[in-house]
């Protein structure tokens, strides 16, 4: 039961690097890894609200809930 | 986000930073040479105050027993008798000291042996966590790894403070020289209560870091 974090699903869909989004979102690579490799303990709205505008999603389409 | 931002500690804290490595400094050769001279004069030589404080206790003793035998008879004497009294106490104080026996002499020597190291080793802490804390490492596990080394120590040095005095005690009661004094003596040489306060209030340190440390991880993996 836990929370995932399907960012590079996402990142493979909008055919888009890591690098690029941090550039974007204006967060550090070493941040965004640690979203991506589900290692985060919490996510800022504001993060959320800006990964959002820069992939053109839903959060329900990044954050993940499986049991 | 990550807050990883070297900030230059403050002045006072720098000068604390010094004065514990100056303080650890100190501790450790004052513990060398205070072991060395209780090693010195437990076991091999004799040191001139017991000397001489032996061959007071043998003229105390002498007097004494003069005064016995010449005080038997008029032993009513209420002046006398309060000149033996006071007599009877010196030579009880210097008694003990005649009397130290090994095991009393091991029990001394141990156990201030012990509490001298660990109390040096508190210093040795104390220095190391104000480097942690002199780099700006204020929540992390090592540094209160530390200050929980120093409240165990602390606890340890009262423990065996207890035990010391109360085994001392123990072997040094007789029913023969008992007498009101040596009720006060077991009162007085109860270990004082600051260093267990002091060691309760560093364990109690430690787990507030701790908490700090918890939220510090929680900030540093939100992202």
């Amino acid at each position: 039961m836990m929370i995932l974090v399907n960012l590079d699903v996402m990142l493979a869909k909008r055919k888009m690097s890591l690098t690029e989004l941090s550039e974007k979102v204006g967060i550090t690579i070493a941040n965004l890894s640690i979203l991506k490799n589900n290692k985060a303990k919490a996510i800022r709205f504001s993060t959320l609200e800006s990964i959002c505008t820069v992939l053109e999603c839903q959060p329900g389409d990044i954050i993940e809930f499986k049991i | 986000m990550m807050l990883k931002s070297k900030t230059d500690s403050p002045m006072s804290i720098k000068l604390m930073y010094q004065i514990s490595k100056l303080a650890c400094f100190l501790t450790i050769i004052f513990a060398s040479i205070i072991s060395l001279t209780l090693l010195t004069g437990a076991f091999s030589i004799d040191l001139p105050v017991t000397s001489y404080l032996n061959s007071e206790t043998s003229t105390v003793e002498a007097v004494l027993r003069n005064q016995r035998m010449t005080n038997e008879d008029t032993y009513s004497n209420n002046k006398k008798d309060q000149v033996l009294n006071l007599k009877e106490k010196i030579y009880y104080k210097h008694a003990i000291l005649k009397q130290l026996t090994p095991v009393k002499k091991t029990i001394i020597v141990i156990s201030s042996l012990y509490i001298l190291y660990a109390l040096t080793l508190c210093v040795f802490y104390f220095k190391k966590f104000m480097k942690k804390i002199n780099d700006g490492h204020y929540f992390n596990r090592d540094t209160i790894k530390n200050i929980r080394h120093i409240s165990y120590l602390l606890f340890s040095v009262w423990l065996i403070k207890l035990l010391s005095s109360t085994l001392l005690n123990f072997i040094s009661f007789d029913l023969i020289h008992m007498n009101p004094m040596s009720e006060f003596h077991i009162a007085n040489n109860f270990p004082s209560m600051a260093i267990l306060l002091s060691a309760m209030i560093f364990w109690i340190l430690s787990h507030v870091f701790l908490h700090g440390v918890r939220l510090e991880e929680e900030n540093e993996l939100t992202i």
